[in-house]
């Protein structure tokens, strides 16, 4: 028997060593040398319950052959690990000669083992297995034996329980990482899905408005009006489906991951640019656009393709909603502010009731009183998309029967 | 080497956009210059050009504007521009190619240009309108 000191040294040591353990093999061999360190005996089987398989394996044992580790693992849960296990107690044959209880029976090594020890092991009240201990001696194991064992059986529980949770946390790691990436892998493949069927669809609608117009000019030429005010209506149609195209795309750039590029614009340029597109409708249909543009260059940096999109909108809009009883004037103007940029779009057109206000820029609403005007609703919730992206604001003033007036601030830097 | 004849090559895999194509330059803009061929791919393409300069009548046949669609089978568009680099240059230096294309992205544009003899792209639909600026400023 040791002395005191000398047994809570022993016992600061057994800790040291454990709790420096990372992984089952150290586990294995610490314990083994703890043991050994500990108790003089022929056999012993650590034993920890696998709860996937529902059985015993051994994760430390001496004087076992390969066959006989085999065999006592699978009939471990029927035997004294597995009743250790269950109540949580020792248990303690001091000679299994002069032993009663039964406990001694069918023991594979008969009664060449005389003194036997099993104690449980438990992390948070909860059991991991069983350790058991034979000794030829009959009645070998004493009070600090059995107090030193049971220290290494509670901590070799904790670091047992510590271990596998490390591992079931790397496992978690890995499953999530890999699902992130899958995750990623479909949103691409999303995103170009979505825009090959879309540019899929394109070609056939395009041809079939060079198709429509094959159909016009032939009928022109025998001087026919057959079929005349069904050809327009395809080709509205037609029209429509493009524009719902091009809107879904547009829609597309913007909620894909991918981040769009910023470049230093030439705002005047760009606006100026922009109004271009649409003087040969204008011309035809008898609009004019007055412009309010200072000549020097004002620059800012953003991304050129949302400010194009931005102004194209607005100004399509405006010539789309136009009034039915006077002539469409659009003016826009330019002016710089103080750190902003300041671009108003104003009409005279239809305008727009305040009570739609909040709805205006959500997707797929139209608000007109002309129903053979064509659109997708989709317009200014893209506009708007774009403005909040490149941190800028707008805001709206209408009056039904009057006209309307867009204002756009935007920054000179994102 | 100048060619007598503006004889013009449209390459497209789509039948409707050919025939498209067909209609406006012979009923309404009535062309009259020269030739007019349809090939469905790059690799007929070649083959149809391959064909004319073996036979020496690249004076007579050879295209002097060639309208190339950028996605066809088997040869596409820029196949096809990589195999038009190694025909004769006698044969090849005064034609000039337009892309035609439903679609472009931002990468098929920049490398549309990387080829010297493609002066311009057009989206579709070409209409006659489109057409006729193009063959006025290229001839």
């Amino acid at each position: 028997m040791k002395s005191k000191e000398d047994l809570i040294i022993k016992l600061g040591e057994i800790a040291a060593d454990l709790s420096s353990i990372r992984d089952l093999k150290a586990l294995e061999k610490t314990v083994a040398k703890t043991v050994n360190s500990i108790v003089d005996v022929k056999y012993w089987g650590m034993y920890f319950y696998d709860e996937s398989t529902n059985n015993f394996y051994m994760l430390s044992a001496k004087g076992f052959s390969i066959e006989e580790r085999d065999e006592a693992e699978k009939t471990a849960i029927d035997r004294h690990p597995g009743w250790v296990f269950e109540s949580k107690k020792m248990l303690y044959i001091k000679d299994t000669l002069t032993d009663n209880s039964g406990n001694s029976l069918d023991s594979k090594r008969g009664f060449e083992v005389r003194s036997r020890l099993w104690l449980p092991i438990i992390s948070n009240d909860k059991a991991l297995g069983a350790f058991g201990f034979a000794s030829i001696y009959p009645k070998y194991f004493n009070k600090e034996h059995i107090s030193t064992l049971s220290f290494v059986c509670n901590l070799a529980g904790v670091v047992y329980n510590n271990i596998k949770l490390i591992e079931s946390k790397k496992e978690q790691t890995i499953e999530l990482i890999k699902a992130n990436k899958n995750l990623l892998e479909i949103n691409d493949s999303l995103d170009s899905f979505a825009y090959k069927i879309t540019h899929d669809l394109r070609s056939p609608a395009t041809n079939v408005k060079g198709l429509i117009n094959v159909l016009n000019h032939k009928l022109k030429e025998i001087e026919s009006d057959v079929y005349k005010e069904e050809i327009k209506l395809l080709d509205i149609s037609i029209d429509i489906l493009l524009e719902k195209l091009e809107s879904f795309v547009e829609l597309l750039k913007l909620e894909s991951s991918n981040k769009q590029m910023e470049e230093e614009c030439n705002l005047s340029d760009i606006i100026l640019g922009t109004i271009n597109n649409f003087t040969q409708e204008l011309n035809s249909t008898g609009g004019i656009i007055e412009i309010d543009i200072p000549n020097s260059s004002y620059k800012l940096t953003t991304i050129k393709e949302y400010l194009k999109s931005i102004f194209f909108n607005l100004i399509q809009n405006a010539i789309k909603y136009k009034s039915t009883e006077r002539k469409l004037i659009i003016n826009v103007k330019l002016e710089k502010l103080k750190n902003h940029f300041k671009i108003t779009i104003s009409d005279n057109g239809e305008g727009i009731d305040n009570q739609y206000f909040n709805k205006l820029f959500t997707m797929f609403t139209r608000f007109s009183r002309n129903s053979t005007v064509g659109g997708s609703g989709i317009g200014l919730y893209i506009v708007k998309k774009q403005i909040d992206t490149i941190k800028g604001e707008i805001t709206i003033k209408s009056k039904v029967g009057k006209g309307t007036t867009f204002s756009i601030i935007l920054p000179k830097t994102i | 080497m100048k060619t007598t004849n503006k004889n013009i090559l449209f390459i497209d895999d789509d039948s409707t956009t050919n025939y498209l194509h067909q209609f406006i330059i012979n009923n309404q803009i009535n062309y009259d210059d020269g030739d007019v061929v349809f090939c469905v791919n790059g690799k007929e393409a070649i083959e149809y050009l391959q064909d004319i300069i073996q036979k020496g009548l690249s004076k007579m046949l050879f295209p002097s504007i060639i309208f190339l669609d950028i996605n066809m089978p088997e040869l596409n568009g820029f196949g096809f521009l990589d195999e038009f680099k190694n025909l004769p240059k006698e044969s090849t230096s005064n034609t000039k190619v337009v892309m035609v294309t439903s679609t472009l992205n931002d990468s098929d544009r920049k490398k549309v240009f990387t080829y010297k003899e493609v002066k311009y792209y057009v989206l579709k639909p070409v209409d006659k309108d489109k057409l006729s600026k193009i063959l006025q400023e290229l001839n």
